[in-house]
C-alpha cells in the first residue's frame, strides 16, 4: 500500500522496520499542505495507542451488550425544522458507531489538538482539541471518511482520513491527533486512539490532511 | 497496536497438566476489518448508502452485514460468547462458534474464511464437546489493556485426536449468522488423549504509547526480553 507517488516512506517500510508483532494496528499520515494546495510535509508514523475504550467496543460487539457506552443497535428518529416559517420532517434510521462525521461536525471522526500530555489508557478525549470555526485557535473541519478496504498480499485495511483548514488568521500548533465515534444507540462521543506528535506548525491559510490505517497482516 | 498471544494447557482426565504452550497469534483476518469498517459506518438514511461490506461466510459465500436488526434500540451484536455446545444443542441453536479447534494446519491467508478441518461439537471420534466461551471485560493491568477470551474443549471419545488450528467464529446476534473472525495455524500440533481436555486461551493486548517493541526474534528464542522504544 503506498502512501503517494513521491514519497519514500510507506506503512510497509514501517512494518518491515519495525517487525511488530500485532493483530491489529493503526497508523496515521498528516499532510501539511500550504495555501495553494501544494503538500509541504508528510508524516507516517505507527500509531502510538488503542485506548481502553476501544477494547471496551471489542467487548461490546463480541458480547451483545451494552457496555461502557458502546452498543450497536439502530434508531428510528423523526426529525422537524422550520425554515423562513415552512415547517419539514423527515424520518431516518440511523445505526452503527459511527467514524465518519459530516463538514463542520466536530464532535467525532478525525480530531485534532494542541496538547502535549503522552496518551495513557484511559485518555477519553484529547488533551485541548482544536474546535471547528475561524476563531483564533479553530480549525474548518472537512467531512471525515471512511474509504474502501483494501487488501493487499497478507494485509487487509481501510483509512479514515479528514482535512482541516486553518482560517483563523493566526499559526495553530498541533500536537495531538485522535479517532472518536459517535455511538448512535447512547449517543456519546468516544476516543478509541489518541496519539501525540511532534508539533507542526499550521499556519495561517495552510490545510492538515489526517490519515488514519486500520489494519490487520499475518 | 494490539498484539495478540494465543495459550494452550491440556490436561489429563485427572485434571494434571500435561502440556503448556505460549504462541503469539497474528491471526485476525479480513472478516475482522470488514467488521470494523460496517460498525465504523453504519447507516444514515439521510444520505446515500455506502458501499456495503461484505463479509465472506464458512460456505465461502458473501454477506453483507445488515445495518438494521431487530426493533429500534435493540443492541445486538457478533457474539464471541458462546453457551456450552450441549445448552445450544438442546436449544436448537447452532454449536459451531466462539472458539473452535480443527486438524488442520495449513498456512493462513488473510481471506481465511473457515478453518479447514474443524472438529463440530459432539463425544464421539471426530467430535470435540465444547464448554462455553467466556470473554474478560477489558482492564489495565498497569502495563496494557488485556481482554482475555477462554474455552475449555474436552476429547471424550476414547480416541487421540490431533489439534492444529484455532479459530473464532462469531455468530451475529437474531440472524445467527455465522463467520470467520481468527484463525491460527498452530506452530506444532497437540496430540489429545481420550478424555483430556485443552484449555485455549487467546489474549488481546493494547499497548499504549509508548511501544513496548517486542521483536518476534525474541519470541522465537522464548523470552520476552522486550526493547523499549517510542516510534
Amino acid at each position: 500500500m503506498s502512501v503517494g507517488a513521491g514519497y519514500s516512506v510507506s506503512v510497509e517500510d514501517l512494518l518491515e522496520k519495525l517487525r511488530l508483532h500485532y493483530n491489529v494496528a493503526s497508523f496515521f499520515r498528516v499532510d501539511l499542505a500550504d495555501g495553494g494546495g501544494e503538500t509541504v510535509k508528510t508524516l507516517v508514523k505507527p500509531s502510538n495507542s488503542f485506548l481502553l475504550s476501544f477494547m471496551d467496543m471489542l467487548y461490546s460487539l463480541f458480547t451483545a451488550k451494552l457496555y461502557m457506552d458502546f452498543a450497536y443497535s439502530w434508531l428510528r428518529r423523526t426529525e422537524s425544522f422550520t425554515i423562513e416559517g415552512r415547517t419539514t420532517s423527515y424520518t431516518r434510521d440511523i445505526a452503527g458507531i459511527q467514524a465518519w462525521a459530516l463538514k463542520e461536525d466536530d464532535s467525532h471522526g478525525i480530531i485534532v489538538g494542541t496538547g502535549t500530555a503522552p496518551p495513557t489508557a484511559y485518555d477519553t478525549w484529547l488533551e485541548s482539541q482544536v474546535r471547528n470555526g475561524t476563531g483564533a485557535g479553530q480549525m474548518l473541519h472537512m467531512s471525515c471518511d471512511i474509504l474502501t478496504r483494501r487488501v493487499v498480499a497478507d494485509m487487509s485495511s481501510f483509512d479514515v482520513k479528514r482535512s482541516f483548514v486553518n482560517a483563523s488568521g493566526g499559526a495553530i500548533r498541533v500536537s495531538e491527533l485522535g479517532l472518536a465515534v459517535h455511538v448512535v444507540r447512547t449517543g456519546r462521543n468516544k476516543l478509541l486512539i489518541r496519539d501525540v506528535i511532534d508539533p507542526l506548525d499550521v499556519p495561517d491559510g495552510w490545510s492538515l490532511t489526517v490519515t488514519y490505517t486500520i489494519l490487520v497482516k499475518l | 497496536m494490539i498484539k495478540g498471544y494465543l495459550k494452550l494447557a491440556l490436561y489429563d482426565r485427572d485434571g494434571r497438566l500435561l502440556e503448556e504452550r505460549v504462541q503469539e497469534m497474528r491471526s485476525l483476518l479480513d472478516n475482522f476489518i470488514v467488521l470494523l469498517e460496517s460498525v465504523f459506518k453504519g447507516v444514515d438514511t439521510r444520505f446515500p448508502p455506502p458501499e456495503p461490506p461484505k463479509v465472506t461466510l464458512p460456505d465461502g459465500t458473501l454477506y453483507q452485514i445488515p445495518r438494521t436488526l431487530l426493533t429500534p434500540g435493540t443492541v445486538v451484536g457478533w457474539r464471541v460468547d458462546a453457551e456450552a455446545g450441549e445448552i445450544l444443542y438442546l436449544r436448537g441453536e447452532p454449536t459451531d462458534w466462539g472458539v473452535i479447534v480443527g486438524s488442520d494446519d495449513s498456512p493462513n491467508t488473510i481471506t481465511v474464511y473457515r478453518l479447514y478441518a474443524p472438529y463440530p461439537h459432539g463425544k464421539g471420534v471426530g467430535y470435540m464437546n465444547y464448554l462455553s466461551t467466556t470473554i474478560t471485560p477489558p482492564y489495565f493491568d498497569g502495563a496494557n489493556v488485556r481482554m482475555d477470551i477462554t474455552r475449555l474443549v474436552l476429547n471424550e471419545s476414547d480416541s487421540t485426536q490431533v489439534v492444529r488450528e484455532v479459530g473464532v467464529m462469531v455468530r451475529e446476534y437474531y440472524t445467527w449468522q455465522r463467520f470467520l473472525i481468527a484463525r491460527e495455524a498452530l506452530a506444532s500440533p497437540i496430540s489429545m488423549p481420550p478424555r483430556s481436555m485443552l484449555q485455549v486461551t487467546i489474549t488481546l493486548v493494547a499497548v499504549p504509547a509508548p511501544f513496548t517493541v517486542i521483536y518476534v526474534s525474541d519470541f522465537a528464542v522464548g523470552g520476552e526480553t522486550a526493547t523499549r522504544s517510542i516510534v
